[in-house]
């Protein structure tokens, strides 16, 4: 018997929802001060001023409205997830709809659905003749939905045991540190540190390859946080080749790569433990997978004679692919150049990379190399006892952090959500295809979406059909919130219509 | 914090973070290699 | 004559049509190595690199990247973003898919860019109404927060 939601768990979690969208609503004086005081730009700042009150009215009137002493439940806490993206995307779209640069609504909605989940599929009118206020909420959506919304709820506004279970419900496997509250603020370090350090190198190289120093840092720190959350925007049309720049690939490289590491593995390696990036089963999976996809697409690039020598295959193919693997999205060549010349055989290689992923707990997307270093250990394990006598005993051992044993429960899980993002993939192929699109181009773009990429096959148009569009932001959606919150908040819904 | 533990944690911090490029590295290398040995194996 | 005669109006025909930037890039193995003419909207920085330097040019749809020497983007005033419309200009070049000289980068190398209309800045005015509806917005929120603290 499904016991039916009652009005104490709506009020919980209109609660908790409120007080998150006041969060939002707070971050949006950000750009409302940039706009005024660095970018000379009132009208757009004025645009944040407006959403910012609205916003934060709503998340007033609805924590009012659902006054509650009630403790925040496990199931409740992961709606409360599920549904604050959702409130996010609508919200954080008022600023950018009111910038006249987005077709509608639904594309203003799809624009910060991609921006907070790190994908960073666009559909931007006239990017180059965007607002430099405007702009920086693009980028500033990957940033702080990176770091998840619901910690910045946690980190000041939220306080309790309701903080452990509104975290777990983000997708997010472990704990850094025993208090909740102490790794938000970790991981929010970790960010602002390299914020610091990224800008810093990021606007020095701009300077080098011929950008005004205003321009150079704000590119730089457009890019850095588009990259380091593994989003993908640009301030500018061409992506990263705007800036026809080796030296700005490279290191855009290190913040691809980095931002995909699992959050625990910078603490580890930031205090200390070194070993553990080679030990590590996520970064070892993430070598291994690299090696294989690499030369998949290499191969297949070469067989068509794509790029002429070694070092334009290192910077046309070699950067999609670390592009696509940690799913960042960032790209040095045009979008239909996928589809026209790369060839069957290394799209296939980047789908690969794209729908393996990055690392665990980290703003990178896809099935993740947590899950498919497990699978793999398991496989072998499995391929072993078949060697053996069915009496045999054999554990099969994996490090992460800890040194520890494959479990039949972990694999499980493991294969439960790989198979839920194989049918994410799946779903948008199928919509695509439907729509007319041909499969590899349909299977690219949906892989993408659900993986949190951001690399287009060209698709991504705001000409394309709303079904799509909604169909892709449902994807990103489920894809960053790695299906769990989806499931409780279909869960909860099943619960009240079905429950006695 | 004092003045030693803060020097031990910028310390550490900068070590870490060579580190990570150092794997970043290695990431890079093997792009470089493969993208040139395809094109010199063919 | 006539053959002579034919090459060159049909070389300049090569001159005289431009392409899209969509018509370029979806066809870029066709137009790979010739010569191309394209017209568009300069954008962005303009980025100077020892003797010559990186221009950008949007024709409505995305921006190429137009490499020529310095001096011939001399009479480029105007970039357009968010403050200003740049110049348009007609870069007439040699368009590569997968240019050697540039790691590989889709652009076009200019060998005449030449000045359509002169580009702007575009001052906009402190918007009235959005000034209005934000302060008023604003106090609604404040009143809202100091009665539900109070209340």
């Amino acid at each position: 018997m499904i016991p039916k939601p009652q009005l104490n768990d709506f009020k919980n979690i209109g609660y908790y929802l409120g007080k998150i969208i006041i969060g939002i609503g707070l971050t949006m004086f950000l750009p409302f001060i940039a706009g005024f005081l660095l970018f000379n730009e009132p009208n757009p700042a004025l645009d944040f001023l407006i959403s910012a009150n609205i916003t934060i009215f709503i998340g007033l009137f609805l924590s009012w409205l659902c006054k509650t002493d009630k403790e925040l439940q496990a199931g409740p806490a992961m709606v409360v997830i599920a549904l604050s993206w959702l409130a996010a995307m609508a919200l954080s779209a008022i600023p950018l709809l009111l910038s006249a640069h987005y077709k509608s609504f639904l594309d203003a909605c799809f624009e910060t659905m991609s921006g907070f989940t790190t994908t960073g599929l666009t559909l931007v009118q006239d990017l180059d003749h965007l607002s430099r206020t405007h702009n920086l909420w693009r980028h500033l959506g990957p940033f702080l939905g990176g770091q998840g919304i619901a910690i910045i709820a946690i980190s000041f506004l939220v306080g309790g045991s309701g903080s452990l279970k509104l975290y777990l419900g983000e997708g997010r496997d472990e704990k850094l540190v025993p208090n909740v509250m102490h790794t938000a603020r970790f991981i929010w370090a970790i960010s602002l540190v390299y914020l610091i350090f990224g800008t810093l190198v990021l606007g020095w190289v701009g300077m080098s390859i011929g950008l005004k120093p205003k321009s150079a840092f704000f590119h730089a720190v457009c890019i850095f946080m588009a990259g380091f959350d593994t989003a993908g925007f640009s301030p500018q049309s061409p992506n990263i080749l705007y800036y026809h720049s080796l030296a700005y690939e490279i290191v855009t490289i290190f913040f691809m790569v980095i931002g995909s590491f699992n959050f625990n593995l910078h603490y580890q390696v930031w205090t200390g433990n070194f070993k553990e990036l080679w030990k590590n089963i996520e970064t070892r999976t993430l070598l291994f997978v690299i090696m294989i996809v690499t030369l998949l697409t290499m191969v297949g690039l070469n067989k068509l004679g794509v790029y002429s020598d070694g070092m334009i295959m290192f910077r046309k193919g070699f950067f999609q692919l670390v592009s696509g693997q940690t799913t960042t999205g960032y790209m040095t060549i045009y979008a239909q150049q996928f589809v026209n010349e790369w060839g069957d055989l290394a799209l296939t290689g980047i789908i690969l990379s794209m729908a393996l992923g990055g690392c665990a707990c980290s703003t990178a997307g896809g099935i993740k190399m947590l899950r498919v270093g497990i699978i793999f250990k398991a496989l072998r394990q499995d391929m072993k006892s078949a060697m053996f006598s069915p009496d045999a005993i054999l554990v099969q051992k994996f490090h992460h952090i800890r040194t520890m044993f494959i479990e039949d429960k972990q694999v499980r899980a493991v294969l439960m959500i790989t198979l839920g993002y194989l049918f994410l993939y799946g779903l948008g192929t199928f919509v695509g295809v439907a729509l007319g699109y041909p499969l590899l181009n349909a299977l690219f773009e949906s892989t993408s979406a659900a993986a949190n990429v951001g690399l287009s096959c060209g698709i991504t148009d705001t000409s394309m059909p709303a079904i799509l569009k909604v169909t892709y932001i449902i994807e990103m959606w489920a894809g960053r919130l790695e299906l769990m919150s989806v499931f409780a908040l279909i869960g909860f819904i099943v619960a009240f219509v079905k429950g006695k | 914090m004092d003045v030693m533990k803060k020097n031990a944690v910028f310390y550490t911090v900068t070590l870490g973070i060579f580190w990570e490029v150092v794997y970043v590295m290695v990431i890079i290398g093997v792009g470089l290699l493969f993208a040139f040995a395809i094109k010199y194996i063919r | 004559m006539v053959l002579s005669l034919a090459l060159i109006v049909s070389s300049v025909n090569c001159y005289a049509q431009t392409s899209t930037s969509l018509d370029l890039i979806n066809n870029a193995k066709h137009y790979d190595g010739k010569t191309i003419s394209y017209k568009g909207e300069v954008i962005g920085d303009v980025m100077v690199r020892g003797d010559h330097a990186w221009v950008h040019v949007n024709d409505g749809i995305i921006a190429i990247g137009v490499w020529a020497p310095k001096t011939m983007i001399q009479d480029i005033r105007y970039a357009g973003e968010y403050h200003k419309k740049g110049d348009i200009v007609e870069v007439s070049g040699i368009f590569h898919r997968s240019c050697p000289e540039h790691g590989g980068d889709l652009d076009i190398h200019a060998s005449v860019i030449r000045k359509i209309t002169s580009g702007s800045s575009v001052i906009q005015p402190i918007s009235r109404k959005k000034v209005y509806i934000g302060v008023f917005s604003l106090i609604l929120v404040l009143l809202f927060y100091a009665l539900k603290k109070f209340i």
